[in-house]
């Protein structure tokens, strides 16, 4: 459970830092819009500023020319003329000017047509007063006199300044409007921006908590695990401990049992060895008493004699092998008690002293052992020569008659494992045996050769004991292979199974 | 030859093992008188009477055969009273038991035993022992009880 929803915030991490990153975008855009907004709103000021500043020339300019104009009326003089001329030559500068300055206006409609108005206005004005002025040097202050009254009186500069005046509200509405609406939109995105901020705040909040939920439930997972390892831990202590314990239960057992069954064995042993004495005597005493009766007839006695052997000699075998047996039981559970001594081998050697010393029964069997090069290995060294020399003495135990015998025994070096091989060529363990010859009391094959089913039940838990394994392979009838694993540096293993 | 008032105290649990025994003593010659119990409470009872001091013992000569595994309580439990008892801790006590285990066999000789022999497990063994005790035993000198 823990693990799913670990899993399941993992999942929505990415998309919480999506979302943050979002909202992070549009705040910055934001910022960005405002500040450009802003620039903008002052350049529209500046303009304002500009248009205004224009006009107010242009209408100076305006009232300057027709004062000119005047006093050369009035005069005549050329001077007058002259500044009444450059006036003019200002007005039409100044009227391009401002011009220019409202050309990039927003609400062109409205701000052409009163531009168009005050261009009218002004080229017109400009064109009276000249026409007025020409007249004047034509024909002196008589040639005005014939001109409409109204002509001179009534000047544009009243109109021009109504347009002037119009132009400067029109501006200053626009820039009004203009603020107002970025304002406005300022305002919105400002909340927005602190929307924005607020679901940033929330959101890391939300990521915190979630974050130190699942630091959390690791944390927990990661107790239940430690907690759960030291149980098992204990778990395991406590099985091995009870398995030791079994073995050691077993292995006392067996010890027992067969110091228990060894005593009524020497009992009837005992009186077995006591009923030949009084056979003896018996006999004896028969022959002594049919001697007496004159009996000459001996068969009878020698039939009861015969069948008094039979039944001896059947128990005293009985009793012999029993006594062997309970004594490999005895060796085996001795076996399991003796401590080991681990040192480093010399297999070569140790081998070939296994081999010399069955040199004997290798020659009456008229067999070769030969002894490859063996790799040296850390191991008990009793242990070994048990092993090996069970191992060398079963192989020449098991030779067929027909075949000269040949046994080898090769090593090889593994990663961590020495292996070591018995190989024969003598006549083979049957398919079905091959795991139950390890057995106690177990054998292979027709019983014609001496022995109790114990040797390799005593290697095998020999090589167990050094950490190792044995195994075999064979082709009835053509040979046995018998493989013994040790590790390179055998550990000792209390819990060998033992019978 | 030892002297013929010194009785032969064995105490086995096997009746099998003690006939056996006593036939093998016999046939080393011992002629002496050989009283078996098969538990420890009545070969206690025995040796040291009725009034458990072993007083009423005294002029007699025991030579004390001991099996240490018997039903209701150790032969060492034996051994160390016969070994604190004043009148009887002369007596030699031959401990005839299965067991080799060296803390066992150290045991004994510190709680005064005078010969610990193990059984050998197979017949013509045990029996050559046995043999050889006896012989052993019509040569030893064994006092009178106090």
């Amino acid at each position: 459970m823990a693990l799913k929803s670990s899993a399941s915030s993992a999942l929505s991490q990415p998309a919480r830092l999506a979302v943050g990153f979002v909202i992070l975008a549009m705040i910055s855009g934001t910022s960005i819009w405002l500040v450009a907004q802003t620039r903008a709103d002052s350049k529209q000021v500046i303009r304002t500023i500009e248009v205004k500043e224009k006009l107010s020339t242009l209408q100076g300019l305006i009232w300057r020319t027709e004062s000119h104009q005047r006093a050369f009326l009035l005069t005549g003089a050329e001077r007058y003329r002259e500044a009444f001329r450059t006036s003019a030559e200002a007005v039409k500068r100044a009227m391009a000017e401002s011009e220019a300055a409202m050309a990039g206006a927003i609400d062109q409609v409205v701000q052409g047509q009163l531009v168009a108005d005050l261009k009218a206005a002004v080229t017109a004005e400009l064109t009276d007063l000249e026409e007025v002025a020409a007249r004047r040097q034509g024909g002196g202050l008589e040639a005005l006199s014939s001109m409409p009254s109204d002509s001179l009186v009534q000047s544009r500069a009243e109109d021009i300044r109504n347009i002037i005046a119009q132009l400067v509200r029109q501006e200053q509405h626009l820039l009004a409007v203009q603020i107002d609406a970025s304002q406005r939109t300022g305002q919105l995105l400002l909340v927005a921006s602190l929307i924005g901020a607020l679901l940033l705040i929330a959101l890391a909040a939300v990521s915190v908590a979630l974050v130190r939920r699942s630091t959390e439930r690791l944390r927990a997972a990661h107790k239940v695990l430690e907690d759960t390892n030291e149980s098992l831990e204990a778990t395991v202590a406590t099985r091995t401990a009870e398995l030791r314990q079994a073995n050691e239960e077993i292995r006392h057992f067996a010890h027992i049992v067969s110091h228990d069954l060894r005593s009524p064995l020497v009992n009837i042993m005992g009186f077995t060895g006591e009923l030949e004495v009084v056979r003896e005597r018996f006999f004896e005493r028969l022959s002594s008493l049919r001697a007496r009766l004159d009996d000459v007839s001996p068969e009878p006695d020698k039939q009861l004699g015969e069948e008094f052997n039979e039944a001896l000699g059947f128990i005293k075998n009985s009793i012999t092998r029993m006594d062997r047996l309970i004594k490999a039981i005895l060796k085996l559970t001795r076996e399991g008690r003796r401590e080991l001594r681990m040192e480093s081998i010399d297999m070569m050697e140790l081998v070939r002293s296994a081999a010399d010393a069955l040199g004997y029964q290798a020659q009456e069997a008229g067999a070769s052992i030969t002894i490859g090069p063996l790799p040296p290995v850390v191991g008990d060294r009793l242990a070994l020569e048990q092993i090996f020399s069970n191992l060398l003495e079963n192989a020449l135990k098991y030779l067929r008659g027909d075949t000269l015998g040949r046994i080898q025994v090769t090593g090889r070096s593994a990663a961590n494992e020495v292996i070591y091989e018995v190989h024969d060529n003598g006549r083979g363990i049957d398919a079905k045996d091959r795991e139950r010859i390890f057995d106690i009391f177990r054998r292979s094959g027709p019983r014609d050769r001496p022995g109790e089913g114990i040797g390799l039940t005593y290697v095998q838990t020999l090589v167990r004991r050094l950490g190792g394994d044995i195994t075999v392979r064979s082709d009835l009838g053509q040979g046995s292979t018998f493989t013994v694993t040790l590790p390179c540096k055998a550990a000792i293993h209390p819990q060998e199974i033992s019978p | 030859m030892i002297p013929k008032h010194v009785t032969i105290i064995m105490i086995e649990d096997d009746e099998g093992h003690a006939r056996l025994i006593e036939k093998n003593i016999r046939r080393a010659g011992v002629r002496n008188e050989i009283v078996s119990f098969v538990d420890g409470t009545s070969a206690i009872a025995y040796l040291f009477a009725s009034d458990g001091s072993g007083a009423k013992r005294a002029g007699q000569a025991f030579l004390i055969l001991l099996d240490l595994n018997l039903p209701d309580m150790s032969g060492a439990d034996i051994l160390k009273r016969l070994k604190t008892s004043e009148q009887l801790k002369r007596s030699p006590v031959v401990v005839l038991t299965t067991t080799d285990d060296q803390a066992e066999i150290q045991r004994c000789y510190d709680l005064g035993c005078n010969v610990y022999i193990t059984k050998p497990v197979d017949y013509d063994s045990f029996a050559n022992s046995i043999r050889q005790l006896g012989l052993f035993f019509s040569v030893v000198q064994v006092p009178e009880n106090p």
